[in-house]
């Protein structure tokens, strides 16, 4: 009976595990080099952007679906914003690429659920959409951004170790978590997930909420490509190239299941911090960059099929 | 070739095909002017086609058996890595043999993850690309990449004929063609494919070798990407580490304009060669008429989803 | 007097073919009507028609004595009518509170759960049903009857006060039927209308006050419940046109001519319910039961479709341990699935392909010939007589009969030794039905040994020379020959349920083993 107690509790706290097993690895091996304030600060400021992206992901998993449009439409956000922010100001500059990747992830429900496309079909066919649109726009190229406020988004810290936004994504996280356990429409999206007929016949809006879902993780989406111009301060269309597959990765490590129905938003989230620390721990061990995406593609089968198991 | 399809996939693949090819032509030729339909054009765009026709018809016997294939790009780009890197070891030929070995291993090590696990395709061929496209930066050390021998040693064989670099890439896919037609749709091996895309549970019941079908299907995807490999080097000669990775765009645009049904269990190898000669009109049409080549990957999104949108309506 | 619900004249029509006709019911408050018949009586047509999911083509619908226009899902449940539908209406991912007020969730301040009511009332409702289960479990580790329970609690809290209680006993042990009746006569005594459609009979007779019986989708009778039996029951359900008589054993062309198939120990269960038959070369034998008896699971399972927990298969003497599909039809031994859109067909497929694939998978040339392909399939199609424009036509546009006869073609050449089918006569007509046993017949007569699931098991007498029949995971009778007739099948189709107070009549029900 103990020991049981004891193995569920690990398993609810296995990312944490993880989380600080790493971070102990780091601060025993390379602890000058990752510990210090500016690639700690890096460090946050990335799990912040792909924080961000993996919440969206994360609900579009748990209503059962899948989007592989995640990185284009950071890219179009980014290039967006660059190209209006010297005629129309920050405002317009951040409030017109977030509409535009919330109808775009509109766009995307809708083509599945009222057009019948399977979700990969779907937003594969969206990503390349998307990611035309941001070339057509910038012309191909990367346009630069000199726009101190603009650039203030991403550099706003607290303590100067933390960034801003990484405090928000906390926040996000915990009202998403707080969402789900105290309003009907948590439940619902969970239900959607876990058994869509059930979900019907208890009179649910399925295809309304699915296609609102999409809507939402566009919006997301959008913040990460605003958040990551704001760092590089650049627009430029191919900036969240992979990230689709970064946001599933930390999704699926976090406990989401790709079957739908199952997992919680805010270890989702620490799946992505996970991610992010995991490359930076790589980097401090100064092992070339380009065996990162062969740990990544290593984690995303494993990850799967651990659940695959589980479940 | 006389192909044995069924009614509703025969309706939508032979006539909406030709159709499509002829719209396209047309506006094509409209487009550039009239410099798209001049001889040497049509075989410099056929020619064109070849790397990205040979992953489509590995693309194709994929998705009809049911899956996705998202590797294909990556594996073209670890493939061109790997010639560079064995090249300075065991010459052009062991480089071409390593190629074509790790690239068929990959296909067989995704097919065999696929049938016997729940992971689903997608999924572990997501993973395959991300390995594969590290592989690439690491096997070429993240330098560029020069290889003139394929051009250097085949060109010659050719001279006699105009043209005559176009000649090699365009009797490679030809050969590819006929290769995955007759496995497709001449052997027993075809059929299971198209019984494992259409219902993998009644094909397991009547003795179809799952196992074995998805590493023939995943690990010919690997091989026809080491093939484009070698056809794109000839045709370049030189890349950077990652290149090739647009052939996944490409080759799933071809393998839905050319009428393979999204869900697995329909579509021919013939018209997936049509999709494939659609695409590169348009493409060459486009470049023709001036637009910058960033633009493209748009215009093939809005052309996939609508073949999709059409293909979910006709499936009641 | 008032009825609850009346329904006067009701006519349902799918395309040509009628699912009920002019069917009348008058069901007064606070009762437990059982609804009875068999497969295709029409019973959970008129189940849909009660809960709005179905519109009827003709007839009236009367609530508490007022007619009423024919029902949605929406208005029925304004009218307090609540169905609780055979697998259960709740997400298995979910906890069982949350199930109990999915899409019905109480707020409080700001639009947020009013958690701490929502347990309350839940609390409130379980243990007026008298059971006792932790509102934070998740669904899908609860037992087949708990979840019933759930399924029921979620119906009450939207306020209803007619229940229509769909296959709820099926695939529930003794204890969990004494649970889940306990539960709805509990409701009954608060004045709650329940609609109780089952295949147990004497499940049916054990909680009923009044009985309906359906046949081909017409009314037969209504039935006292205290008054009547299991085995008169069965006899309304199948009527008294099928007589053994009319079916009789075509003797001669079932000679068994030697042993074959030996089922031995074998279970797909941890418990400890075992099963063992054989069968002979050119033996036919059927198994039946109703919905949910394991029938299914237990050809499953001789085929390797299911992990057996333990027992052997042996076939010609010879142990099949490790069995798979292709191990299976390699031994010769070949199986006919339950659902053909599942596991049968390639629907978008042609016919052609569909037959020749296990033909093709055990040769070793890689190429086709088409033309003898072509020909074998048609040969096959001609003698199950499939009627289709050629092979080369689409399976998916054939009718269901048709498509059924595709997946048994297949084995009907190429020296299989023995057949399994698994409810070969599912949704078709009766000229499939018996075009599909001439081709049994055939098969048998040619020395191979046939198994046959079936819950319609009028299909199986005159076909099989011994029939199991199974109720609730065990094999509760062996019937040889003359014995198999639909009154002595149906004497079996009971549970035996321990009433804690039994009504004096209940007494009456036959015994379950004799």
């Amino acid at each position: 009976m103990m020991t049981l107690r004891v193995r569920s509790t690990l398993r609810h706290l296995d990312v944490f595990l993880i989380l600080g097993a790493l971070l102990a690895v780091a601060a025993i091996f390379k602890a000058s080099t990752f510990y210090n304030l500016s690639n700690l600060f890096a460090i946050l400021e990335m799990s912040a952007v792909l924080g961000i992206a993996t919440l969206g992901e994360a609900l579009v998993l748990i209503v059962r679906g899948v989007d592989i449009s995640v990185g284009a439409m950071m890219g179009l956000a980014g290039t967006l914003s660059a190209c209006l922010l010297p005629d129309f100001g920050l405002g317009v500059a951040i409030l017109v690429p977030l509409a535009v990747c919330a109808v775009l992830g509109l766009a995307n429900g809708l083509l599945i659920e009222k057009g019948r496309i399977p979700p990969l079909v779907a937003t594969i066919g969206m990503m390349w959409v998307i990611n035309g649109l941001a070339n057509a726009i910038s012309e191909g190229r990367l346009i630069p951004i000199d726009n101190k406020a603009f650039q203030q988004i991403a550099l706003g810290s607290v303590l100067d170790v933390v960034p801003l936004f990484f405090v928000g994504l906390l926040i996000v996280g915990g009202v998403a978590y707080y969402v789900r356990s105290d309003y009907p429409i948590g439940r619902y999206v969970y239900a959607i997930g876990g058994d869509e007929g059930a979900a019907f016949y208890s009179a649910i809006p399925v295809g309304r909420i699915r296609i609102a879902i999409y809507g939402v993780a566009g919006f997301l989406y959008g913040i990460a490509g605003l958040l990551m111009a704001s760092y590089v301060r650049s627009g430029m269309p191919s900036v969240g190239r992979g990230y689709e597959f970064k946001a599933i990765t930390a999704a699926v490590l976090g406990g989401i299941a790709l079957s739908g129905g199952r997992g919680n938003i805010f270890k989702a989230i620490v799946g992505a911090v996970i991610l992010i620390v995991l490359y930076g721990v790589i980097t401090a061990f100064a092992v070339s960059p380009y065996i990162q995406g062969i740990i990544q593609g290593c984690i995303l089968v494993g990850a799967v099929y651990y659940a695959s198991r589980y479940y | 070739m006389q192909v044995a399809i069924t009614k509703s996939a025969a309706d939508w693949s032979r006539f909406s095909n030709v159709f499509l090819l002829a719209a396209v032509l047309v506006i094509a030729a409209v487009i550039s002017h009239g410099v798209f339909l001049r001889p040497a054009n049509l075989m410099i765009v056929l020619a064109s086609a070849s790397a990205f026709g040979l992953v489509s018809f590995g693309q194709a016997l994929v998705v009809i058996s049911g899956g996705f294939d998202l590797s294909v790009g990556s594996l073209v780009a670890m493939s061109i890595s790997a010639i560079v890197c064995f090249r300075s070891d065991f010459g052009i030929v062991g480089g071409t043999l390593a190629a074509v070995i790790l690239s068929c291993g990959a296909g067989l090590f995704g097919g065999f993850v696929v049938a016997r696990t729940r992971i689903p395709p997608f999924i572990v061929t997501l993973g395959v690309m991300s390995i594969a496209e590290s592989m690439s930066w690491l096997l070429a050390a993240g330098q560029p990449i020069t290889v003139e021998e394929y051009n250097d040693s085949i060109a010659p064989l050719f001279s006699f004929l105009p043209l005559s670099e176009n000649v090699f890439p365009i009797l490679v896919m030809l050969a590819g063609l006929i290769a995955t037609s007759l496995l497709l749709h001449a052997s027993k091996w075809g059929r299971y494919v198209y019984a494992l895309g259409d219902n993998e549970a009644a094909a397991r019941i009547v003795g179809v070798p799952i196992l074995r079908t998805k590493l023939l299907v995943y690990g010919l995807s690997g091989f026809l990407s080491a093939v484009a490999a070698i056809v794109y080097l000839y045709q370049n000669i030189s890349a950077t580490p990652g290149e090739g990775a647009d052939y996944l765009l490409l080759s799933f645009a071809a393998t839905m304009v050319g009428g393979v049904n999204m869900y697995g269990g329909a579509g021919s190898i013939l018209g997936v060669l049509v999709g494939v000669l659609c695409l590169a009109s348009i493409t060459s049409a486009l470049t023709i008429a001036g637009i910058p080549p960033s633009v493209y990957p748009g215009v093939l999104g809005v052309i996939v989803l609508a073949v999709v949108l059409v293909q979910a309506r006709l499936r009641r | 007097m008032t009825y609850r619900l009346e329904l006067e004249d009701i006519t349902k029509e799918y395309g040509n073919t009628r699912a009920l006709t002019g069917v009348s019911v008058a069901i007064p408050a606070g009762q437990v009507r059982g609804l009875v018949g068999e497969n295709g009586a029409g019973k959970s047509t008129l189940a849909k028609i009660i809960a709005g999911d179905v519109r009827p083509s003709s007839g009236k619908v009367k609530l508490n004595g007022s007619e009423s226009s024919y029902l949605t899902p929406a208005t029925a449940r304004k009218a307090g009518i609540g169905i609780v539908h055979q697998w259960g209406d709740l997400v298995p991912t979910m906890t069982v509170e949350e199930n109990i007020f999915l899409g019905n969730e109480i707020r409080g301040a700001l639009g947020a759960l009013d958690k701490a009511q929502m347990r309350r009332k839940a609390k409130a409702v379980l243990q007026e049903l008298g059971v006792d289960v932790d509102l934070r479990a998740t669904v899908s580790e609860l037992s087949p009857a708990h979840r019933q329970v759930i399924a029921i609690s979620k119906a009450l809290m939207l306020n209803c006060d007619l229940l229509i209680v769909d296959e709820g006993g099926v695939s529930l042990d003794k204890k969990e039927t004494v649970l889940l009746h306990a539960v709805l006569r509990k409701l009954r005594d608060q004045k709650v209308t329940i609609i109780y459609i089952s295949h147990l009979l004497d499940d049916v007779v054990a909680l009923s006050d009044e009985i309906t019986v359906l046949r081909n989708g017409a009314l037969v009778e209504t039935l006292n419940a205290r008054a009547t039996t299991a085995r008169e029951l069965a006899t309304a359900v199948v009527g008294h046109e099928v007589g053994a008589t009319q079916h009789a054993l075509e003797s001669g062309a079932a000679k068994t001519r030697g042993p074959l198939l030996d089922v031995a120990g074998l279970s797909w269960m941890r418990d400890a319910s075992e099963f063992s038959f054989s069968v002979g070369e050119g033996e036919i034998i059927g198994i039946t039961g109703p919905e949910g008896a394991g029938k299914s699971e237990l050809l499953r399972t001789v085929f390797g479709l299911m992990p057996a927990t333990q027992g052997t298969v042996t076939l010609g003497g010879e142990r099949l341990a490790r069995r798979d599909p292709r191990q299976m039809l390699k031994a010769g031994v070949a199986f006919v699935p339950e659902d053909r859109f599942q596991e049968g067909l390639m629907l978008n497929r042609s016919i052609e392909e569909n037959i020749s694939l296990p033909t093709l998978s055990f040769q070793s040339r890689p190429f086709l010939r088409k033309g003898t392909l072509r020909d074998s399939a048609a040969r096959k199609a001609d003698q199950i007589k499939i009627r289709m424009a050629s092979v080369e036509a689409r399976a998916g546009d054939l009718s269901g009969g048709n498509q059924q006869k595709v997946v048994v073609a297949r084995w009907l050449e190429d020296g299989y030794r023995l057949l399994l089918l698994d409810e070969p006569y599912k949704g078709i007509d009766i000229g499939a039905k018996q075009d599909i046993n001439d081709a049994i017949r055939a098969m048998a007569i040619a020395g191979r040994g046939i198994v046959v699931i079936s819950t319609e098991f009028v299909e199986l007498i005159g076909l099989v020379s011994t029939l199991l029949v199974m109720v609730n995971r065990r094999i509760v009778a062996v019937l040889k020959e003359n014995k198999i007739t639909p009154q002595e099948i149906v004497r079996y189709y009971q549970y035996e349920v321990d009433d804690p107070t039994p009504a004096p009549e209940n007494a009456r029900i036959a015994p379950a083993r004799t």
